[in-house]
């Protein structure tokens, strides 16, 4: 299920995957990645960039990087709650941390993975398949 | 650090195998391959030394220890390294299913994947590394044996040692010299000893250490 957005005639695929990442090289590298295996995605710099795509009408998987400056992925999250823009996503974290952050706690229902960085090509990509895989899942239930 | 060492390897550990597939030319394959190789060094290096720091720092060490069986978790690592060991070398336990040991379960399979990542890198093809383990009074002791390389009586003493590498190891890339340290810092967190013996070149190496038994509280 790929959504579609047309503009000026043109046919233009709508990313489902947002990763908010102030470091441009894993931008960069994810872009690249999940280009080639035609996932198409849309990348927000911080928090506010993320709030701003979210209330545009993103809706999917979103790869969250937990240390930014400002506001950190775990205030982002709670930023997203507050602002009502939860329903219709699923967050996966990424991370340098080796070991599950207890930060996570109250948020399994939204947080649904860790990625730690460094990652290599084919496990993160197979992760990114089994959230698109589990979104579509959700949203055949509703 | 961590944030700060990890980031920029991301792209290296996740591209230039990308970009190794994408390229036809063999003397270019040649030359990634060694940059890859590199990464993959650094990539380790870097790893065990964040692994080391955190064994270090001072926290409960005992938080997160609960009766493991040993076994199992024994189990679970030779099935995780079954891959990237393939057929080189056999890795055999037998270990009694009812022997618990107090401890930190992901600490505890690290060690053991240490000990055998090592006792495989060291042995030749169709060798077998062997792991025993039998309680001993509040206690149980573990025995992982391998038909490698050995080492020489003056290399024993320093094996746990940071970055030490015994000569023929010293110059190949996939050794950090952090293994058995990261081994020994594991051990000695949980209240027990390691040692090492070796009757001499080519006569394998055995590696002993004690772990707390569960059920004792």
């Amino acid at each position: 299920m790929i959504g579609t957005i047309s503009e000026h005639g043109q046919t233009i695929i709508k990313p489902r995957v947002m990763l908010v990442d102030d470091e441009e090289c894993i931008r960069e590298t994810i872009r690249e990645l999940l280009g080639s295996e035609g996932i198409n995605i849309a990348t927000a710099v911080g928090a506010n960039d993320c709030l701003q795509q979210l209330r545009s009408g993103f809706r999917g998987v979103i790869l969250m990087d937990v240390m930014m400056p400002g506001m950190d992925g775990w205030a982002t999250i709670r930023e997203i709650e507050k602002a009502g823009l939860m329903r219709g996503n699923i967050i996966s974290m990424l991370t340098a941390m080796d070991v599950p952050d207890s930060r996570m706690d109250g948020l399994q229902e939204v947080v649904i993975d860790y990625i730690t960085k460094p990652f290599e090509a084919a496990g993160f990509i197979a992760s990114v398949r089994k959230y698109l895989a589990l979104l579509d899942q959700l949203a055949g239930m509703e | 650090l961590g944030h700060d060492l990890k980031t920029p390897l991301t792209p290296l550990v996740a591209l230039l195998p990308l970009i190794r597939s994408r390229t036809e030319e063999r003397r270019q394959q040649e030359l990634l391959d060694l940059c890859i190789s590199s990464v993959n060094h650094i990539n380790d290096l870097v790893a065990k030394t964040l692994e080391l720091a955190r064994l270090a720092s001072p926290v409960d060490v005992t938080s997160g220890r609960f009766d493991v069986q040993l076994s199992t978790a024994v189990e679970a690592v030779i099935s995780g390294m079954k891959d990237a060991n393939g057929d080189h070398c056999a890795i055999a336990h037998s270990i009694p299913s009812e022997l618990t040991v107090r401890a930190n379960r992901e600490e505890l399979e690290e060690l053991f994947r240490e000990l055998f990542s090592n006792a495989v890198k060291f042995s030749p093809h169709g060798s077998r590394v062997t792991v025993e383990a039998a309680r001993d009074k509040g206690a149980v002791a573990v025995v992982v044996r391998d038909g490698g390389i050995g080492l020489l009586p003056d290399e024993l003493p320093h094996v746990f040692e940071e970055f030490y590498k015994s000569d023929p190891s010293r110059h190949q890339l996939d050794s950090s010299g952090l293994g058995l340290t990261i081994c020994r810092r594991i051990v000695e967190s949980h209240g027990g000893r390691i040692s090492v013996s070796s009757p001499g070149r080519d006569g394998g190496t055995t590696i002993s250490f004690t772990l707390e038994a569960g059920g004792n509280r």
